[in-house]
């Protein structure tokens, strides 16, 4: 894995500059579902068990 | 009440059993996608790599247009039948529809730069994609624009049936308008007319979307079975003031 | 009959009480056609090219500041529960009232129509087309911007709400309501898409907003 080779990889002959902001979108819209659904999921969990430990049922 | 709480209970089960092999086959399938997408399949001979962007743009796209089938699927069953676990499932996947439609409008700005000169073109797909998108935060919107939640559920179900118009207009726009996008190359009859190097890629992309998008709906749904299991009791506290 | 007659002259009444509603719309538009031509510096060449997507986007945005009213004065003094009560079906009440705003915002345009494609420099040979286009098209604006109203009935922040959910729907029926406007067989074909649209609206939107406005009285 010489540097030129990730060099070249990251140039992508030239269309690197579109090619890679595009992966990265992608990225952080995918994670930012993931952390959106999961942030909700605990925050509710977290509320569901305070309130069934006042009052078991 | 409770016959809603029995349904989802038997809903939860299969789900948590379903989400760990989600999570795995998202993996792996991602995985080998993006190590075909990336290193292992051959650049176009027109487009160069800027083509490796397609091996999300597509997939994301398939995800767009599926996940707003799904939805207007809940909602007539939520309609017609009255299920709440139905608006549930419908509501928690607007977002990632939304999301995955988003991929694709930016994904296929970059990608039309490169092979086109252009960033955006108001034909027929860019056009409904974009109507696509605004209908998903019309979903989103109108639900929670209600103090009454059930009435916003029921509206947004409308509201998504009313926008399934768009699908088949999406789907056929690239056949009815000569445009910039090429015709369909996968799903049409007589079958794909792609190079499995690169039909590869694109189908694991897809299957990887495809159970990332399963899992985190099921996830979701779980939080918004215990958001309402959440207001239920403290409604039932409210009374026992 | 006379009853859904009563529905559409009461409206009308609504909408005249408001400042005789009507010339004041056919104003706005001709007052909006006069901004444009200064905003792009009476540039006659490319008012010609732009006129008939200004007129339409008018069209559209008369269309949607007047979807608001359309129920909520019903819904709010409890109207509303004696409509679905009433005689006539509802659907053909909620025909009554399109009715009412299609003749408060698309037929101003229509008669506007002439006098604005004088001020916006468009080819007099596209004069009819436009015409035919707009009135073809503005009831489909106003049976779709129905449908948003009655979504949002009672909810919070109803105004933008409406934009929000009737301007993906509105973008067909402008796209072809611009293409319509020319010769030559294209615009003939989006005349013919227009129709379609218009028709199908007809059709398919008064069960629509019906089935919601039932949903909201409930």
């Amino acid at each position: 894995m010489t540097l030129q080779m990730i060099t070249d990889f990251i140039a992508l002959n030239g269309y690197g500059a579109y090619v890679w902001p595009a992966f990265g979108v992608t990225v952080l819209a995918l994670g930012w579902m993931a952390v959106d659904t999961l942030h909700r999921l605990r925050a509710n969990e977290r509320l569901l068990n305070e309130l069934q430990k006042d009052d078991p049922r | 009440m409770f016959n809603f709480l029995a349904n989802p209970a038997r809903f939860m089960r299969i789900g948590n059993a379903v989400l760990p092999w989600c999570w795995t086959v998202a993996a792996i399938a991602g995985a080998a996608g993006l190590y075909l997408a990336l290193l292992a399949s051959p650049a176009d001979y027109q487009q160069g790599d800027s083509v490796r962007i397609m091996y999300i743009h597509v997939p994301a796209a398939w995800m767009a247009l599926a996940t707003y089938t799904l939805i207007a699927f809940f909602a007539a069953v939520a309609l017609v039948w009255k299920h709440p676990l139905a608006h549930l499932v419908a509501q928690s996947a607007a977002p990632l529809g939304a999301g995955f439609t988003l991929i694709c409008l930016v994904t296929g700005a970059l990608w039309g730069q490169t092979s086109w000169g252009t960033w955006w073109e108001w034909d027929g797909r860019m056009t409904s994609v974009l109507v696509l998108f605004f209908l998903y935060l019309g979903i989103m919107a109108l639900a929670h624009a209600f103090d009454d939640n059930e009435r916003g559920n029921q509206m947004s179900a409308i509201l998504a049936l009313v926008g399934f118009v768009n699908i088949p207009i999406i789907k056929f726009s690239v056949d009815w308008w000569a445009t910039l996008h090429q015709p369909a190359s996968v799903f049409r009859a007589g079958g794909p007319a792609i190079h499995p190097s690169m039909l590869w890629p694109l189908a694991l992309m897809a299957v990887a979307f495809t159970t990332y998008f399963a899992a985190l709906l099921i996830l979701r749904v779980r939080g918004a079975i215990a958001a309402r299991k959440v207001q239920a009791l403290r409604l039932v506290k409210g009374w026992n003031r | 009959m006379g009853a859904l007659l009563a529905i559409t002259i009461h409206d009308l009444r609504l909408a005249w009480r408001r400042g005789a509603e009507s010339l004041s719309v056919i104003g706005f538009f001709v007052l909006a056609a006069v901004l444009f031509g200064f905003g792009l510096d009476g540039d006659t060449a490319i008012l010609a090219r732009v006129a008939p997507g200004l007129i339409w986007v008018t069209a559209l945005l008369a269309a949607m500041l007047a979807l608001e009213r359309l129920f909520n004065a019903d819904y709010e003094d409890g109207s509303l529960d004696s409509l679905l009560l009433a005689d006539p079906p509802l659907e053909l009440v909620v025909l009554a009232k399109c009715l009412a705003h299609w003749l408060a915002t698309g037929v101003p345009l229509i008669i506007a129509a002439p006098i604005l494609a004088v001020i916006l420099n468009l080819p007099g040979s596209n004069l009819v087309p436009l015409l035919a286009a707009l009135a073809l098209g503005t009831p489909t604006l106003t049976l779709i911007g129905a449908i948003g109203a009655a979504l949002t009935l009672g909810a919070r922040r109803g105004g933008v709400l409406i934009s929000l959910l009737v301007l993906p729907l509105y973008i067909p029926v402008l796209i072809f309501g611009v293409g319509a406007v020319g010769d030559g067989a294209r615009a003939a074909a989006a005349l013919m898409a227009l129709g379609g649209f218009a028709l199908a609206a007809l059709a398919l939107a008064p069960f629509v907003i019906a089935y919601a406005l039932r949903q909201a009285a409930r």
